[in-house]
């Protein structure tokens, strides 16, 4: 009898649970839906000047920019300079090369996660051969002494890039972090 | 149970600050000067920094200023200094005085006497490439040897400033030039003179043809149109057809023969530029 009474008591728990599930799947999917995903990057062009941004550059440079960062983090991450052509170039690509250098020496390494991406164009030239951007994005930071990591920490970074065209393709030729007002 | 999480959470929070404040990193450090940090603590330890252009990895003893040399901060930027007994301190250095202008100038050559055609975008670094974001007085210059140029100072605006120019009346080499205090970029834009301007022709009864030839061809402004620059005549005798001759502009000037044809109408035209028109009566 007691076996019984208990059996129903989970059952219902267990309904209770389900219920309450469903009832709020559609809120957490919308809440999913709304949050932009690690790693997207949106592009705003709303301001952007003196020449608008055509549609064709607006998706070109998203897809640049996606593959600056995703070449950028396994750049640092496995210490190859030779990932860092197809998307950087001039100063910016010396200097991550620079950085890949020194860490090959020193045994260390960096991991980047960064989060969704809200990107603003803020200028784009009047011939349209060099394009700057403001990006917000919260990064997840790692330095690694071999496998051993020496110091993890998660920032909200704010970055001024500047997109040159590259014979046909747009490269980043600057990206410096602001700093925090 | 509450109150031991409590408290290991209490002993933690101060762990780490008494990690982080075991290195006292420089507040107003700038691109390409050396700074140094300041550690506390006895014993061993190693040191890690990780910033644009560069990652470092020394030994040290706790207690001891750490130096960083001009080239360890060259860049601009985010530096994470980091302990590997834990503690970490993140700083920024921010780009230095401007020492380079990235200037692009286009196009290279543009016809006399329109407005908005040449377009100049600077880019206002430091002497590591790093761009200078405070806001920057550029001064832009156009001109052409023996006439007053024109001078625009504009401020800079997330390290960028541009402006959008006429071409000036006379045709030639222009200066166009961007300057901050003593440094300065020049670049060379080539004005050639504009569309025809008042295209007129003669013509002159040579036997059976006309020997067509028109006035010295020259822009509104009054540059002569370049050598190579194409006119068109044309010959209309209505029911007994039409006769067309692309000529080229040599010394100044376009000749064409045609023809003779009594009654016929001439022209001469020059892109959408269109000029005289001659009725031939057949060399009266």
């Amino acid at each position: 009898m007691a076996i019984h009474k208990s059996s129903t008591r989970s059952t219902v728990i267990l309904l209770a649970i389900v219920i309450v599930l469903a009832s709020a799947a559609p809120s957490i999917l919308r809440a999913f839906a709304d949050e932009p995903g690690a790693g997207t990057i949106q592009i705003s062009t709303t301001g952007a000047g003196p020449r608008e941004v055509e549609e064709t550059t607006q998706k070109a440079i998203e897809r640049q920019y996606t593959a600056a960062w995703k070449n950028m983090t396994a750049a640092l991450k496995d210490n190859r300079a030779d990932l860092l052509d197809a998307a950087f170039v001039g100063s910016m690509r010396d200097q991550l090369a620079r950085r890949i250098e020194q860490q090959k020496k020193s045994g260390t390494s960096t991991r980047y996660a960064d989060g969704a991406h809200q990107v603003n164009v803020v200028f784009y030239s009047p011939e349209g051969t060099a394009l700057e951007l403001r990006d917000t994005t919260e990064i997840e930071q790692q330095t690694l002494d071999g496998s051993k990591v020496i110091h993890s920490e998660k920032v909200r970074q704010q970055y001024l890039v500047i997109f040159t065209l590259v014979e046909d393709r747009w490269k980043v030729r600057i990206m410096q972090a602001l700093p925090t007002s | 149970m509450k109150i031991l999480g409590l408290f290991l959470a209490i002993i933690l929070t101060f762990a780490s600050a008494a990690f982080a404040q075991d290195l006292q990193v420089p507040q107003n450090a700038v691109a390409g000067e050396g700074a140094s940090i300041s550690t506390s603590g006895s014993g061993s330890a190693t040191f890690y920094l990780t910033g644009p252009g560069t990652s470092l990895k020394r030994d040290f003893k706790r207690g001891e200023t750490i130096s960083l040399s001009a080239d360890d901060l060259a860049y601009a930027g985010r530096y994470t200094a980091a302990l590997d007994g834990g503690g970490a301190q993140s700083f920024f250095v921010t780009a230095a005085k401007p020492a380079k202008l990235n200037f692009m100038a286009r196009p290279s050559r543009v016809p006399v006497a329109h407005p908005d055609v040449i377009s100049g975008v600077v880019f206002v670094l430091d002497r590591n490439d790093n761009l200078i974001t405070t806001p920057t007085t550029v001064n832009f210059q156009l001109g052409i040897a023996g006439s007053a140029p024109t001078t625009r100072p504009l401020q800079s605006k997330n390290g960028i400033a541009w402006i959008k120019a006429g071409s000036g009346n006379r045709e030639g080499a222009a200066q166009f030039t961007a300057s901050v205090g003593d440094i300065s970029a020049k670049r060379v834009v080539q004005q050639v003179a504009s569309d025809p301007c008042n295209l007129r022709m003669k013509a002159q009864a040579d036997g059976k043809n006309i020997q067509l030839q028109t006035e010295p061809i020259k822009d509104c402004s009054g540059n002569a149109v370049p050598d190579g620059t194409i006119v068109t005549f044309s010959e209309s005798a209505g029911g007994r057809g039409r006769s067309t001759v692309d000529a080229r502009v040599k010394h100044g000037v376009a000749r064409a023969t045609l023809p003779s044809v009594p009654g016929a109408t001439l022209t001469v035209a020059s892109g959408v530029v269109l000029g005289n028109e001659i009725r031939w009566s057949g060399g009266q």
